[in-house]
C-alpha cells in the first residue's frame, strides 16, 4: 500500500515513511472505531433515558434496558477502545522501531473483520442472543471473529516488533507487547470455558470475574499506559521518570493486578476473594507509581510546540487511570465493598476507567497520530480542544453522580428498614443527573467521529484525485517527440 | 535489552499464574460439585429445573435481566436462638436455669420459648447444657444475619451449591431491582408475576422496571377465554379483550417461581422457622395430630410469610403490616384472612390503625388447601392471636367461593365480605 505516494508537505523522513505504511491498517481501524463509539454512545442514552420514562421505546424488544445496557458497554469496549488501542500500538511498535509495516493488506483485512464481528455481536444481543456473560456478551459467531481478527493484528504488529531497526527497547514495548499476547490468553479461555464447553456453577463466575478484570482493568491499563509512557515525555520534552520505575510498574502490574477482580462478597470458596483482596492492595503500588512517573516527567518540562490538544487528553487519561484504579482496588475492600457492591458505584468506576482514562488517552493519540500517518491536518483542529472540555465534564457529570448515588444507595440498603424503594427513589436524582454526562459524552463523541470522518474524507479525495490524475495524466514527453 | 527473550518468558509466566489461580484452580476444585444432602433431611440438592423453569433461566437471560437483578444474597454471620422445647418434669428448675441464662426471660414459661435470642454459639452450648441439667429440652436455631437476610430476600447467603445447574450462571452486578434469589418463595404466584412483567407500576408504586410488553399478546375474547388470560387489576382491563402471556413470558414467571434460597446445607446451615425444612408445596408429613399441624403451620409461614411479615409476626415498619394483633387475622371468622391467602391484596388497607398501600402475592396456588389451613391456624393462634382453627375444608370452601381466577382485593372490597 505504501507506494501510494500522497503529496506531503513534510519532507521524507524515516518517520513519515513509518506513517505512510500504516496509513490504510490506521484508517480502518479507527474509522470502525469512531463509528461504534457513536453508536456505543447513544444506546447508552436509550438505556438511561428509561430511568426516567421506563416505558420509552419498552415495546420493542430489541431495545429493552437489558439488551441496549450491555449492548451500549461492549460498543464502547470492543468496538472503541480495542480497535483504538491497537492501532495506537500498532503505530508506537513501528514508530519505536523505526520500521515501516509491510503486508498492511492483512491488518486492513484484521481491521475490517473486526468492525464486521462487533457489528454482529452487537445485532446478537440486541436480538437476544447474548452469552449471558459480564463483558462477554456477544455470541458465539462474533466472538470467532474477534479472535481471529486480533490475532491477525498482533501478529503483524509483532512482526514488525521482530523486524524493529532500533534495536532498543522502551517501557511502551513491555507493556504493548504483553497486551498483544495477554487478549488473545483470557479471550480464548473465556471463550472455551464459558460458552464453547461450558463449566459447571460459579467455576463460571470465577472465570468470568478474572476475564472481565484482565481485560478492563489489565489490557487496558498495557495500552494506556504504555501509551502515556511514550506521549508524555513526548510532550513534556523531558524523558520518562525513571525508566526503572516504568519497568517497576510493569512488574507489579503484572504480579498483582492480574489476581484482582473476585468480589469480596462472592458466593465462591473464601480464598478467591481474598486472595483478590490482597492482590488489589498490592495493585496500590504500580498505580500510584504510574501517578508519580507521570507527575515527575510532566513537572519541570519546557512548554514545547507539541503540548496542546493531545497532550490535554493523554494528561487526564493518566489523572483517571489513577482515579479509577483506586476505585477498584476501594471496592476490593471488604469493609468498603459492604457498601459499594451492587450499586452504582460500580458502572461509575467501570466509565471513569474506559472512558476518563482509556478513550480519553486514545483520543490523545489519535489526535497526534492520524494527521501525521495521513499526511493531512484534521479539517477542524479547533474541535479537539472543544471535544476535550465536553468530554471532560461529560465523564465528571456522568461518573461523580454515579459515584455518590451508589454510596448513597449502599449506605441505605445496608439498613433493612429502609424499604428498597426508598433506596432506589434516592438513587433516582443522581442516575437522571448522569444522563446529562451521557449526553456531553455523545456531543463530545460526535467532535471526534467528525474530524476522523473529515479527515477520512480528504485523504480519500486526495486519493481519488491522485488516481484520477495518474489515467488522465498526456503521454511522456518524450514518446511525442519521437 | 539481551535479555528481551527472558524477560517476556518471566512475565508470560507471571500472567499465567492469574490463569492457574482463577481458571484452573477453581475448576479442579468446584468443577467436579455433586449434589449435596439437605441438612436433617433425606433429601438433596439442588435438583435441577425442569420444562418451563429451565427455559426461563433462558428468557432471562436474553432479556438481560441480569442488568438491574441480582441473585445472590449476602449473609453477615450467624446467630443462634435457644428455644426451649419442653419443660420436663422439673418445671421449676427448668425455669430457674433459664432465667440464669437470660435474666429478662419472663417468670412463667410456657413450651416453645426463646430463652436466648442472637446470641453467639458459646452461649447457646452453654445454655442448653445449662436447661438439660435441669431436666429439660432446648433446641438450637440458627439465624442468619446481614441487612439481605433482614429484608426478607432469603434465609440466608447464597453459597457456591445454589448455583450448581445455572447455565449461564446470571449473579448480577447490580441492584437497580431487587434481588431475586428467593423471589420464588416470596412471591409464589403466577399471576402476580406474569402481571408484574406486563405492568410493574400496577403492581410496585414508582417502579422504574420496564414493561415487557412485547412477552404477551392482546387476543380479542372469543367463545372460549384463554385459560392463561392474565387476572389484571381493574384499571388495565381493555373490553373485550385478554392479556395472554406468550411462551416466553411463561417460561420466565415459572423460572423466578423456581428462584429460592432456603435450604440448609452443611456449608450454610440455617434453621427454617418451624424448625425443619419443609419443602412447600409437597405433600405435608406432618400427621394429624394438633402440634404436628401446629408445627407444620409455622415451617410454611416460615418459609412464605415470614419473610416479610416477620417470624416475630410484627411485619416491617411502614413496609409491611404486622399480623400479630392485626383486626383481619385476630378476629373470630376466617373468610377475610383465607380470602387475602388465597387471592392476595391489591391497593389500600387499614391496618392497626395505620393505612397501607400493598401488593402482596397470592399463596393459593403455591399452598394446597391443607397447607393453607394449617399457616392460618398458626397465624390466627401465634404472637397473642388467640383465633380458632382453621380446617382445611373451610379453605376449600373459600376457595370454591371465590372461584378458580379470583382478583386481588383492597381494604374496602375485603370490608364487603362477612367476617
Amino acid at each position: 500500500m505504501n507506494e501510494i505516494k500522497i503529496p506531503d508537505t513534510r519532507t521524507e523522513t524515516p518517520d513519515s515513511r513509518v506513517d505512510a505504511s500504516l496509513r490504510w491498517p490506521l484508517f480502518a481501524l479507527f474509522g470502525g472505531a469512531a463509528f461504534w463509539l457513536m453508536a456505543g454512545s447513544v444506546l447508552a442514552m436509550i438505556a438511561s433515558i428509561k430511568f426516567h420514562a421506563p416505558g420509552f421505546l419498552a415495546a420493542c424488544p430489541w431495545l429493552t434496558y437489558g439488551r441496549v445496557q450491555p449492548a451500549s458497554d461492549d460498543a464502547l469496549l470492543y468496538g472503541f477502545c480495542i480497535p483504538a488501542g491497537m492501532g495506537v500500538a500498532l503505530w508506537l511498535l513501528a514508530q519505536l522501531g523505526q520500521t515501516p509495516l509491510r503486508g498492511a493488506i492483512v491488518p486492513v483485512f484484521a481491521a475490517k473483520l473486526w468492525h464486521l464481528g462487533v457489528l454482529v455481536g452487537l445485532a446478537g444481543i440486541l436480538s437476544g442472543n447474548s452469552t449471558g456473560f459480564v463483558w462477554l456478551e456477544f455470541p458465539r459467531a462474533a466472538s470467532v471473529m474477534l479472535f481471529f481478527a486480533y490475532l491477525l493484528l498482533a501478529l503483524w504488529a509483532m512482526m514488525n516488533f521482530a523486524a524493529r531497526r532500533e534495536r532498543a527497547l522502551f517501557p511502551s514495548h513491555w507493556f504493548l507487547v504483553a497486551a498483544l499476547f495477554w487478549f488473545p490468553w483470557i479471550y480464548s479461555t473465556a471463550n472455551l470455558f464459558l460458552v464453547i464447553w461450558p463449566v459447571r456453577g460459579v467455576v463460571q463466575f470465577a472465570i468470568n470475574s478474572w476475564f472481565t478484570n484482565n481485560l478492563l482493568f489489565v489490557w487496558l491499563a498495557f495500552v494506556g499506559v504504555g501509551a502515556a509512557f511514550y506521549f508524555l515525555p513526548k510532550f513534556s520534552g523531558r524523558p520518562l521518570q525513571t525508566y526503572y520505575f516504568a519497568l517497576f510498574v510493569f512488574w507489579t502490574l503484572v504480579l498483582f493486578g492480574t489476581w484482582c477482580g473476585i468480589p469480596p462478597g462472592a458466593p465462591l470458596p473464601a480464598w478467591m476473594p481474598v486472595l483478590s483482596s490482597v492482590a488489589a492492595t498490592l495493585t496500590i503500588v504500580p498505580v500510584l507509581a504510574v501517578g508519580v512517573i507521570a507527575w515527575q516527567t510532566l513537572c519541570g518540562g519546557e512548554k514545547c510546540a507539541t503540548r496542546g490538544g493531545p497532550f490535554c487528553f493523554i494528561r487526564f487519561g493518566t489523572l483517571s487511570f489513577v482515579l479509577s484504579s483506586l476505585m477498584l482496588i476501594a471496592t476490593a475492600c471488604p469493609r468498603i465493598s459492604r457498601v459499594t457492591e451492587f450499586t452504582w458505584f460500580g458502572p461509575a468506576q467501570t466509565q471513569l476507567q474506559l472512558y476518563g482514562f482509556f478513550a480519553m488517552t486514545m483520543f490523545g493519540a489519535v489526535y497526534h497520530l492520524l494527521p501525521r500517518v495521513a499526511g493531512f491536518e484534521f479539517p477542524f483542529p479547533k474541535l479537539v480542544r472543544v471535544h476535550f472540555w465536553v468530554s471532560l465534564f461529560g465523564t465528571g457529570l456522568l461518573v461523580l453522580p454515579l459515584a455518590i448515588g451508589g454510596v448513597e444507595q449502599g449506605l441505605k440498603l445496608n439498613h433493612p428498614d429502609v424499604g428498597f424503594m426508598d433506596a432506589l427513589k434516592a438513587t433516582l436524582p443522581f442516575l437522571r443527573a448522569s444522563t446529562i454526562g451521557l449526553m456531553l459524552l455523545l456531543f463530545g463523541n460526535l467532535l471526534f467521529a467528525l474530524n476522523v470522518f473529515g479527515l477520512t474524507f480528504v485523504w480519500e479525495k486526495a486519493l481519488v484525485k491522485k488516481v484520477f490524475a495518474a489515467v488522465t495524466a498526456p503521454l511522456n514527453a518524450p514518446e511525442v517527440r519521437a | 535489552m539481551k535479555n528481551g527473550a527472558l524477560i517476556f518468558l518471566a512475565a508470560f509466566i507471571a500472567l499465567g499464574g492469574s490463569w492457574c489461580g482463577f481458571v484452573l484452580a477453581p475448576q479442579l476444585q468446584l468443577g467436579g460439585t455433586k449434589q449435596t444432602a439437605i441438612l436433617n433431611s433425606s433429601e438433596v440438592y439442588p435438583v435441577d429445573r425442569l420444562g418451563e423453569a429451565s427455559l426461563g433461566l433462558q428468557a432471562y437471560r436474553a432479556n438481560g435481566c441480569a442488568a438491574c437483578h441480582t441473585k445472590q444474597v449476602r449473609q453477615d454471620g450467624v446467630a443462634c436462638d435457644v428455644i426451649l422445647v419442653n419443660s420436663g418434669t422439673n418445671r421449676l428448675a427448668v425455669q430457674a436455669a433459664a432465667q440464669a441464662v437470660n435474666p429478662a426471660l419472663p417468670g412463667l414459661i410456657g413450651s416453645r420459648q426463646t430463652v436466648l435470642h442472637n446470641a453467639s454459639k458459646a452461649a447457646a452450648d452453654v445454655a442448653i447444657s445449662k436447661i438439660s441439667s435441669a431436666g429439660g429440652k432446648a433446641e438450637i436455631s440458627i439465624i442468619a444475619t446481614g441487612p439481605d437476610i433482614a429484608r426478607g430476600w432469603g434465609l440466608r447467603g447464597s453459597v457456591a451449591e445454589d448455583f450448581l445447574y445455572d447455565n449461564p450462571i446470571q449473579l448480577g452486578s447490580l441492584r437497580a431491582g431487587p434481588d431475586l434469589a428467593d423471589e420464588g418463595a416470596r412471591l409464589p404466584d403466577i399471576n402476580w408475576q406474569l402481571v408484574h412483567l406486563y405492568a410493574p407500576r400496577s403492581l410496585i408504586e414508582g417502579s422504574v422496571m420496564p414493561p415487557y410488553r412485547y412477552l404477551f399478546k392482546v387476543r380479542k375474547i372469543g367463545g372460549k377465554p384463554s385459560p392463561d388470560a392474565l387476572i389484571l387489576p381493574p384499571e388495565l382491563v381493555l373490553a373485550g379483550r385478554e392479556i395472554v402471556p406468550t411462551p416466553e413470558a411463561k417460561e420466565l414467571a415459572a423460572y423466578l417461581l423456581s428462584l429460592r434460597v432456603d435450604v440448609p446445607l452443611p456449608d450454610a446451615p440455617v434453621t427454617p422457622p418451624g424448625g425443619s425444612y419443609a419443602s412447600v408445596g409437597g405433600e405435608s408429613q406432618a400427621g394429624s395430630g394438633e402440634e404436628a399441624m401446629f408445627a407444620r403451620g409455622r415451617a410454611v409461614y416460615g418459609s412464605l410469610c415470614g419473610l416479610c411479615h416477620g417470624n416475630d409476626g410484627l411485619g416491617k415498619t411502614d413496609q409491611v403490616p404486622p399480623l400479630a394483633g392485626s383486626e383481619w387475622v385476630n378476629v373470630r371468622g376466617f373468610q377475610r384472612a383465607a380470602r387475602i391467602a388465597l387471592a392476595g391484596l391489591n391497593g389500600r388497607i387499614q391496618a392497626k390503625g395505620k393505612d397501607w398501600n400493598l401488593s402482596m402475592a397470592a399463596m393459593g396456588a403455591a399452598l394446597s388447601d391443607a397447607d393453607l389451613a394449617t399457616v392460618l391456624t398458626f397465624i390466627r393462634q401465634s404472637w397473642g392471636n388467640q383465633a380458632g382453627a382453621v380446617t382445611a375444608d373451610d379453605v376449600t370452601a373459600v376457595r370454591a367461593a371465590i372461584g378458580a381466577r379470583p382478583q386481588p382485593m383492597n381494604g374496602d372490597q375485603l370490608k364487603s365480605v362477612p367476617e
